[in-house]
């Protein structure tokens, strides 16, 4: 037997008033989830009405206290004394954030910019465009954009807004984020551009910030590389079977050339038979020239080029490996080892380093054994802990340097005193076999990579002495050879002078504690036994004394 | 302002009183010694103690004990009907609900010196950077003010202490998870609004790491203000409801 279903007045009342607060409820919950008065919204607003209809038409004294009496009056008055207060709080507060009032409270001052800093920030001032830092952030990473936001907010006052930031949901708007999909995969959230007149980004200026986890200094070293963008141009020869800039095979050299571009350094091709023939000279904005690898002799009249552009204070990067051809880049006896062995006390050796004790798979694959960091390129190879910034150079030739030459120079990497330069060329070629020979092969350590420096023309070079390290197929295993390669162009260019700074502090900059393990269990013993045990004694004590007292 | 410190002055006396303030004040105590003891002994030769980790640890413990420390400040005398004999006293709501409010925050400022002992010891033993701790420090302890202030409206609001708890703790919790609000509102526009709201999105960015914002203090401090604002109303309803 079904029992009936009474509907009584109070019934009527009670689902008028549930219908109204599910009806308030999706209205304060959709307007906001659908961003305007949608399906959703109206929906609730038609249940809210609907709902207060039903309460009031069966509930007319409920009403009429509520709408004619004392609480009406009260009640408007608290609640509009209420919104009132709200509204001048958040009026306070966002005149308050505009305003960007901090103290930077830590010791070492992390959250105030250095002069470095604010030397790059008048600079920028300078500049005929505003600068745009753009961050691409997914909700979940709120927080992170939070932390970096004190940081950028800094550069914005401090340059007036000149250089402003700028948040992308990279969920909610794909279509901004594609342009940099490349960098978003490879973990780069943060970009400063210059901007256009429109206002939209000049996207071809976009320079990557790198991720130190110093926020100032990414954010510094990135606007300064943005504001020397287009003041440095390496230019690649391309006539002596050198490799190939744009070539994005394994032997080709696209990605060191995309990292040059990325840092905001322009790269062109330059054809020295070419100048030759045509009796022409190295473009006097060339930064720097490399001779990646090249497989050819240079000429007579291509020295006398290059000879001019040193002349001229010019910078040459020259990748030389060993070729086994007969007619190699090169060759000791050749005219152009003499000049750059007259002229900066530099030799490219033929022969190729073995190393039993610094070496990969094979002793003809050396590793940076020992790096002079005295110099702008070796101090940020072979890191302490970094296993992956020493270089590695799959059969390499040895570079001898003049100590009495009239130029400086310098040994940048060289191999282990256990290494030797292998001169019977023919049997590592064609044999893979390769013995030491007092009698013939010269004894480690040898260097592999060196520079020179002419002080009265300013010229600098840098020779190394492998090529296939700088290929797409090799410049990233290790990572250190990418690095030798980007800081010797930042070396010769100047470019790292001008990008590169010191952060405030690095790290906390706080030293270590060390203490003892009594000391520790002491504090441990006071801080996790004592003191709080002190507090249960307390209210064991305050407890026994009021039961006392209630017992009398 | 003189009813103020009369009520203030009873407060202290209830809390310090009553072995419940003592029963928070270890546990507090117990909670913040295994976390230095535990952060000490991993920071040893390897790292700098962190300067905020005291406070920063304490944002999510106030969750829990701010609704401890105030759920009985009003719905107790709503549920004894004592509220009624006070608000015939000549005493102003405002001032009723300023004592209890600070008396509360007076005891959670007791307890947070306590913690000092911590920033002694590391004295002691180290080089902390005490100007951090001390940001860090204040933005607790403003923190606190503003999540004793959400408490007491709630024990206003009700007369049941264990209902007033109930309600406070979980407003609290929402104002606290405002700070990972991105990864549950997918929207970052609404999640930055809602961040803006939270607890944490005035604190876990800005006092924790070394860095005073104005609009920080002014969110706390108008927190503080409208949530005793809302209070003394609903003290006032009681007299012409």
């Amino acid at each position: 037997m079904t029992k009936p279903v009474i509907i009584t007045r109070s019934g009527l009342r009670r689902a008028g008033l549930v219908l109204g607060v599910i009806g308030l409820l999706l209205t304060v919950t959709g307007i906001p989830w659908q961003r305007e008065l949608g399906r959703l919204g109206i929906l609730g607003l038609i249940a809210m009405l609907a709902g207060i209809g039903l309460w009031a038409h069966f509930s007319p004294q409920g009403l009429r206290i509520r709408v004619g009496g004392r609480r009406l009056q009260h009640g408007t008055g608290a609640l509009l004394s209420t919104l009132v207060l709200s509204s001048l709080i958040v009026i306070i507060y966002l005149f308050v954030q505009q305003a960007v009032i901090t103290v930077d409270m830590t010791q070492g001052e992390r959250f105030t910019l250095s002069d470095q800093t604010m030397a790059i920030i008048r600079a920028a001032n300078r500049a005929d465009r505003p600068i745009q830092i753009t961050g691409f952030y997914r909700p979940d990473q709120l927080a992170q954009r939070e932390i970096d936001d004190a940081y950028f907010r800094l550069y914005e006052t401090a340059s007036g807004g000149r250089i402003h930031r700028r948040y992308i949901d990279t969920t909610m708007q794909p279509g901004l984020a594609s342009r940099y999909d490349n960098a978003l995969a490879a973990g780069v959230q943060v970009f400063v551009a210059f901007e256009n007149e429109d206002g939209t980004v000049d996207f071809p200026t976009t320079i990557p910030l790198s991720s130190s986890g110093t926020q100032e200094r990414d954010l510094t070293e990135a606007l300064a590389r943005l504001l020397v963008s287009g003041s440095f141009t390496v230019y690649f020869e391309r006539s002596l079977g050198t490799l190939d800039p744009l070539d994005s095979t394994p032997g080709g050299m696209s990605q060191l050339n995309n990292l040059l571009r990325s840092n905001g350094l322009i790269t062109e091709p330059l054809d020295l038979a070419e100048l030759a023939e045509s009796d022409g000279s190295i473009p006097a904005n060339a930064s720097v020239v490399i001779l990646a690898r090249p497989q050819e002799q240079i000429s007579p009249d291509e020295i006398a080029i290059v000879d001019d552009y040193l002349g001229r204070g010019g910078h040459l990067l020259i990748l030389a490996d060993m070729t086994f051809n007969e007619d190699h880049f090169l060759m000791e006896n050749s005219a152009f080892s003499d000049y750059l062995w007259n002229n900066y006390g530099l030799r490219v050796l033929d022969a190729v380093i073995a190393d039993p004790a610094a070496s990969s798979q094979s002793e003809l694959d050396v590793v940076s054994a020992v790096v002079y960091t005295n110099n702008a390129i070796g101090r940020n190879l072979n890191i302490s802990g970094s296993p992956n910034t020493s270089t590695l150079f799959r059969i390499a030739r040895p570079v001898a340097l003049n100590p009495d030459s009239a130029v400086h120079n310098g040994s940048i990497i060289t191999s282990s005193e256990q290494s030797w330069a292998e001169r019977d060329l023919d049997a590592v070629a064609q044999q893979n076999q390769f013995i030491y020979e007092p009698d013939t092969d010269s004894a480690g350590p040898l260097t592999s990579a060196a520079w020179a420096y002419d002080e009265r023309t300013g010229a600098r070079i840098v020779i190394i002495g492998d090529g296939d390290f700088a290929t797409n197929g090799h410049s990233q295993s290790p990572q250190g050879n990418a690095i030798l390669f980007l800081d010797s162009v930042g070396w010769l260019t100047g470019f790292t002078e001008a990008v590169q700074f010191e952060p405030q502090v690095l790290t906390s900059g706080l030293p270590i504690m060390f203490i003892d393990g009594a000391a520790l269990d002491a504090i441990a013993l006071v801080t996790t036994v004592l003191m709080p045990g002190l507090m249960l004694i307390v209210a064991a004590v305050i407890w026994i004394w009021r039961r006392q007292a209630l017992s009398r | 302002m003189h009813a103020a410190w009369i009520v203030l002055q009873r407060e202290i006396n209830h809390y310090f009183a009553s072995p419940l303030a003592y029963l928070i004040a270890f546990a507090f105590l117990l909670l913040t010694g295994l976390i230095f003891n535990a952060d000490l002994t991993f920071a040893i030769t390897v790292r700098p103690v962190d300067p905020a980790l005291i406070p920063d640890f304490l944002s999510f413990i106030l969750v829990l004990i701010a609704p401890l420390l105030t759920m009985r400040l009003l719905s107790e005398e709503s549920r004894e009907g004592t509220l009624e004999l006070l608000l015939t006293a000549p005493i102003p709501d405002y001032a009723l609900v300023m004592g209890k409010f600070l008396s509360a925050w007076l005891y959670l400022s007791f307890l947070l010196a306590m913690t000092f002992v911590y920033q002694i010891i590391l004295l002691m033993i180290s080089f902390p950077d005490m100007s951090h701790t001390i940001s860090a420090y204040l933005g607790i302890w403003l923190y606190g003010g503003a999540a004793l202030a959400v408490g007491l409206m709630f024990s206003a609001m009700t007369s049941s202490q264990i209902l007033a708890a109930f309600l406070s703790t979980v407003a609290l919790l929402m104002l606290y998870l405002g700070d990972i609000a991105g990864q549950i509102v997918p929207n970052m526009q609404a999640a930055s609004v809602i961040r803006s709201l939270s607890l944490q999105g005035h604190f876990s960015t800005s006092f924790v790491v070394g860095l005073m914002r104005a609009e920080d203090v002014v969110y706390f401090a108008g927190l503080i203000v409208l949530a005793l604002h809302v209070t003394i109303k609903l003290v006032e309803y009681r007299r012409w409801r």
